[in-house]
């Protein structure tokens, strides 16, 4: 058993994960700084307690074997589909699961809040990535029903809290993880149209008036889709976060205003939750276009790198988390950033790295330690192609 | 392309990770695309503006509309200032304790809230109303006990507001509907086009111009509200400080003398007459701005087209009269405060008051003129010398007693000035604000209409004097030649064009020359001068008479009148137009003006309502400032002279058609004209016209086989009134009496009051000047 500084040096060498830790602290460094433009205590707090605590979260994620962590992960998605039972428990004390909005999301753990819907996207990614590893009955569309069911449930959940934000990147993650593993793109397409076909049906529900009888969503829920379609005729009622979002992104231009100028405006616009739902129209607004091009870039960087490092990987389960985890990041982003400009309707999402908040940068760089994690173990030996269902010579041995 | 993606990368695993690499790429840059959509060129410019609006803290500094005044300088509508205690729409309408009710029962039952029907819930709520109603009750009582009045009173009035904006909510909304089916072009269901109205959205006023101690009271009980939940309705009262458009000389009581009235009205006693909505018609009404008005020039208070003048909704603009055609000129501008909130810096744009009108109108002879078109008065009611039918005859003429109806207006020849345009019957701003439907859709008496000058009417035969004048200039006829009347036009055709006097059974009026033709009033003559002037003649003479256009007075009321163009004109059709028969109209005002230019001389001066103000207004719209330029006719002084002598004769000699009255049995003659210290001159018209019909279709216009309201001649008089010691006539007065048959027994009886009284008003109004010892203002020495 090597010792703990050997086996650190063994694993601290070059490769691709690295570019995506350097992205994410930049977007970390960025947050803070357009976190302090609305609210400087809070970019203290960001600064000095959660940034900390995060890389301390990353570095535990970076040390265990892979085969650890895919040994426990069922265990681990159990524990948070607990937590996330927990929540909804209808005596739960308000002292541990606090009402807030009208939303049961956090667990009071006195020095936080901690958020289990932030575990459940780690573990749900891990489950999944070990559930799929060596499988390929999943390239039947029966097969796709234990992933499916195995994304539903804590996705009922999260929707229950009601936390809709989070559960819509479920299914991009889910998605983005069965196309890696070779999934075929014809029944994902199937399943994908579904979805679309649903969703074009109550944006045209709210578009063409329909009769109250025929409608499923709520009140809230409809004059947001409403807001989005029809801006300027919802800017004061239910769509005002949005208008404003949309007005500071615009007002930004392309060089953006400077701290001073940004800090004035967004102070007497009100932009409700700019610290955390609404951050990227804080960047847009202080640092202009160019500022969204950088962070815009800045994911990118982690996708690329992320995937590399995957792309490198010989363990199935390592290339699965890591494809999980940069589309969990990526979708989160791309979602915060189109509620942002005024492309998709308003749903409470943080910036991953960027926004303010705990829990969700503590999950977050638990992602980065676990992707820098697989990226610096070596190559198993042994290990065979996996996922490579079209390559006659592999076929035969791929049955598992 | 598939193979060549296969062959660049052999591994199946790296080309799923380049398709989702590519697929958040082209997400990637969609965000990118829509940043920079939002961002760059002018949308970004135009969301900076507005993100920096918000960085400013406007606020509007109101502006005072003009007054407007009487030629003495009497103020007919002026805004005042005053406290109001307002209430808002939802106490007033008991939304406001079903609201908070339904608030209070839904916290009660939180639990299971959400479960039951909405019967149910409204039992509950029901169960949960009485604390708030009890609260609305104290409310009343305590503000009736403030105000010194009943509390029934006040509900009273909270009703009659609570019926009024629901009305006027109603016809909103049909109108929003109608319009919204006509933008779609497909029917749209009613529910969707009801919003809440601004009134249903504001508070009212239930005590006007209170004290402060009231002010007081209701201020403290303001601030209470917060603090006791049992006092939460007054945090839906408010004090506030409108400026209200006043009125001073809505209401005078005139006293008439009727010494000077024929048999049997004659009494030594004199009458007085309360007359409501004296000037109503000219001096005009306010309403709320509509979208109408507010579209066109709304109110912006920042950016480069900043336009302080505009509109917003609850200003109010001018809706009849002269608060509509000045409105421009009375609104004024709005003021602004600017507070740069991270600056502190504060910019301030002072308010420019409205700027006051000043009317040509005399308040007090207004009143007067308005007291004798009154019925109560007796001159505009049926009176046996009119000769009405009697009580067997099947006829839909006015019976005996019945009120008239009609208008008059008092021009100075000198200046054009309208001293008094009177119609009847009239309303009140009372009536007005209580019961619109019964100023405005009151299809037999439409008391809207001014009758002075809105409404055309059949000229008659005032009209002759204008067909003398311009065959005489064209030198058609000549001043001593004469004309036979037989009683008919065309010597073989007795049933055709005849003359009045045929009906008589008299035969005709024989020889004639100019003066006793006017005088008599004889048809075939003027028949003969219409056949020489022809068609072309005909018409360019009435135009060049004011007829078929506008005054310019400037109220959006007035009626051209017609002339027809002279192509579609027969040939006959000049015969008639001469009598002032035919397809020809005008209004009381355009027949004062042209005989104002005949006494003037054959001068041509528009009338003018406004005198023009000190220094003209830079602003469009208001037309102020004599621009008139006064047009010459062309008359020679004999022309003028038969004329004068034509209508002199008319009045005064026993021939005249407006000589005398009598009563039905020849009983009782007596002159029509009995004005002292003045000499009389004028011409009765006697106008056959269309009987007057109650529309049944829906757009409100008369047509052809609707009912008859009534029918019977309309009765003219155009009189010039000429006091000792002026050189010419100074004063012309016109009145119409529709379907009042005989011009000289029904109008000119009107005409010799108003005489009257505007012979008073000019004695009383020189003792005024002399007791100034000649401090006189100009205004006063040029009545």
């Amino acid at each position: 058993m090597p010792s703990l500084p050997t086996e650190l040096r063994r694993l601290l060498h070059y490769h691709p994960g690295w570019w995506g830790l350097l992205a994410a602290l930049a977007l970390v460094g960025i947050g803070i700084m357009a976190i302090a433009t609305v609210a400087p205590e809070l970019a203290a707090a960001q600064g000095i307690r959660w940034l900390p605590i995060a890389l301390v979260a990353a570095a535990v994620c970076f040390l265990p074997h892979p085969r650890v962590l895919g040994l426990t992960s069922y265990a681990i998605a159990a524990a948070s589909l607990a937590l996330l039972l927990v929540l909804l428990l209808p005596f739960m004390p308000r002292a541990i699961v606090p009402v807030i909005h009208g939303a049961r999301r956090w667990i009071d753990l006195q020095f936080m809040l901690a958020q289990p819907s932030e575990l459940a996207k780690v573990a749900l990614v891990l489950a999944l990535a070990w559930y799929l590893r060596y499988r390929e009955s999943y390239r039947t569309l029966r097969g796709l029903l234990v992933p499916w069911l195995i994304v539903m449930v804590p996705l009922a959940l999260v929707v229950k809290q009601p936390d809709l934000g989070t559960a819509m990147i479920f299914l991009p993650t889910v998605g983005a993880m069965l196309v890696a593993a070779g999934a075929r793109l014809r029944h994902l397409g199937a399943l994908a149209s579904v979805g679309v076909i649903v969703i074009g049906a109550n944006v045209s529900l709210v578009y063409f008036d329909a009769p109250q009888s025929m409608r499923v969503l709520r009140p809230h829920q409809e004059a947001r889709i409403a807001a989005m379609l029809w801006p300027e005729r919802h800017r004061d009622r239910g769509a005002y976060q949005q208008h404003v979002a949309t007005m500071l992104v615009g007002a930004g231009g392309v060089t953006g205003l400077g701290e001073e100028r940004s800090r004035t405006l967004l102070r007497f616009n009100h932009l409700p939750e700019a610290h955390n739902d609404m951050i990227f129209a804080v960047i847009a607004n202080r640092w202009g276009l160019v500022g969204c091009g950088i962070v815009i870039a800045l994911y990118i960087v982690i996708v690329l790198s992320a995937c590399a490092v995957a792309g490198r990987s010989r363990d199935p389960f390592a290339k699965l988390v890591c494809v999980g985890f940069a589309a969990m990041i990526f979708a989160q982003a791309a979602i915060h950033m189109g509620i942002t400009v005024g492309l998709l309707p308003v749903t409470g999402l943080t910036l991953p790295f960027v926004s303010y908040g705990g829990s969700s940068l503590v999950a977050t760089f638990a992602m980065v330690g676990l992707i820098l994690n697989f990226a610096s173990r070596r190559p198993t030996p042994l290990a065979r192609a996996s996922f490579e269902f079209d390559t006659r010579a592999t076929a035969e041995p791929a049955r598992a | 392309m598939r193979r060549l993606f296969r062959r660049l990368i052999p591994s199946m695993f790296h080309r799923r990770l380049a398709l989702l690499v590519i697929f958040a790429s082209l997400v990637a840059l969609a965000v990118g695309a829509q940043a920079a959509r939002m961002s760059a060129g002018q949308a970004g410019v135009h969301r900076l503006a507005e993100a920096e609006r918000a960085l400013r803290n406007t606020e509007l500094i109101p502006t005072i509309r003009g007054r407007i005044l009487d030629r003495h300088g009497r103020e007919l509508a002026v805004d005042a200032p005053a406290y109001d205690v307002a209430v808002s729409y939802r106490v007033l309408s008991g939304q406001w304790a079903y609201d908070r009710a339904l608030a209070a029962a839904a916290r009660a039952h939180r639990d299971r809230w959400g479960e039951l029907s909405q019967e149910e819930r409204e039992d509950l709520i029901a169960a949960h109303r009485e604390p708030y109603e009890e609260q609305r009750r104290q409310l009343w009582a305590r503000l009736a006990e403030l105000a010194g009045v009943a509390p029934v009173e006040l509900t009273e009035r909270a009703d009659r507001i609570v019926a009024r904006v629901h009305r006027e909510a109603n016809y909103l909304w049909a109108y929003w509907h109608a319009r919204r089916q006509a933008e779609l072009d497909q029917p749209v269901p009613f529910a969707e086009t009801v919003q809440p109205t601004v009134a249903q959205r504001q508070a009212h006023s239930v005590l006007d111009d209170v004290s402060p101690d009231v002010r007081a009271a209701v201020r403290r009980h303001i601030t209470d509200a917060d603090r006791d939940d049992e006092l939460a309705i007054w945090d839906e009262v408010e004090l506030r400080r409108p400026r209200h458009r006043r009125y001073p000389h809505e209401s005078i009581t005139v006293t008439l003398d009727r010494s000077t009235l024929p048999e049997p009205l004659r009494s030594e006693e004199p009458i007085d007459i309360t007359v409501d909505g004296v000037g109503i018609h000219l001096i005009g009404m306010m309403r709320p701005a509509w979208r109408e008005d507010i579209e066109p020039r709304p109110l912006r208070t920042h950016g480069p087209d900043r336009d302080l003048a505009g509109y917003r909704d609850g200003d109010h603009v001018g809706r009849t009269g002269i608060e509509r055609a000045y409105e421009q000129t009375l609104r004024g501008r709005r003021g602004q405060v600017v507070q740069h909130l991270d600056t502190g810096r504060e910019q301030r744009i002072e308010p420019v008051a409205g700027r006051d009108v000043t009317l040509t109108i005399d308040i007090q002879l207004q009143a007067r003129v308005q007291a004798i078109l009154d019925p109560a008065f007796g001159v505009m009611r049926v009176q046996p010398w009119h000769d009405p039918p009697g009580p067997d005859e099947d006829t839909t003429k006015p019976r005996l007693g019945e009120p008239l109806y009609g208008g008059a207006v008092v021009l100075d020849v000198e200046t054009g000035d309208i001293l008094a345009a009177a119609t009847a019957p009239g309303y009140s701003r009372q009536q007005h604000l209580d019961d619109p439907a019964s100023v405005w859709r009151d299809a037999e008496r439409m008391p809207h209409l001014n009758r002075a000058l809105s409404r055309p009417y059949d000229p008659g035969s005032t009209l002759k004097a204008m067909t003398l004048a311009a065959a005489s200039r064209e030198q058609l006829v000549r001043l001593d030649e004469t004309i036979n009347c037989v009683g008919h036009y065309y010597p073989d055709r007795p049933n055709e064009l005849r003359c009045w006097i045929h009906s008589y059974n008299v035969g005709g009026h024989g020889s004639l020359a100019g003066a006793e033709a006017l005088a008599r009033s004889c048809n075939i003559y003027f028949y003969e001068l219409g056949n020489r002037l022809g068609p072309h003649r005909t018409t360019a003479w009435l135009e060049a008479f004011g007829l078929g256009r506008r005054s310019g007075i400037g109220l959006a009321e007035e009626t051209p009148g017609h002339v027809p163009a002279s192509d579609d004109l027969g040939r006959t059709d000049p015969i008639m137009l001469a009598i002032g028969q035919g397809p020809v109209s005008w209004t009381p005002l355009q027949g004062a003006t042209a005989y104002a230019a005949l006494a003037r001389g054959g001068e041509l001066l528009s009338p003018r309502l406004a005198l023009p103000s000190d220094p003209p207004p830079s602003d469009e719209g208001s037309g102020e400032g004599d621009v008139r330029k006064p047009a010459h006719l062309g008359l020679d002084p004999a022309t003028l002279d038969v004329i004068m002598q034509g209508l002199d004769d008319a009045v005064n000699a026993s021939i005249g058609s407006a000589h005398s009255i009598s009563l039905p049995d020849g009983r009782g003659r007596q002159p029509i004209f009995n004005v002292p210290g003045a000499h009389v001159l004028g011409k009765s018209g006697t106008a056959q016209t269309a009987p007057t019909r109650r529309p049944t279709s829906d757009d409100g216009i008369p047509r052809a086989g609707d009912p008859v309201i009534r029918s019977g001649n309309h009765a003219w008089f155009i009189g010039l009134l000429q006091p000792d010691g002026e050189p010419r006539p100074r004063y012309v007065v016109a009145v119409v009496v529709e379907h009042g048959d005989s011009g000289g027994r029904t109008a000119a009886p009107v005409a010799n009051q108003i005489m009257h009284a505007i012979m008073e008003m000019r004695n009383s109004e020189f003792k005024i000047q002399n007791s100034e010892t000649g401090n006189a203002s100009s205004l006063s020495s040029e009545f």
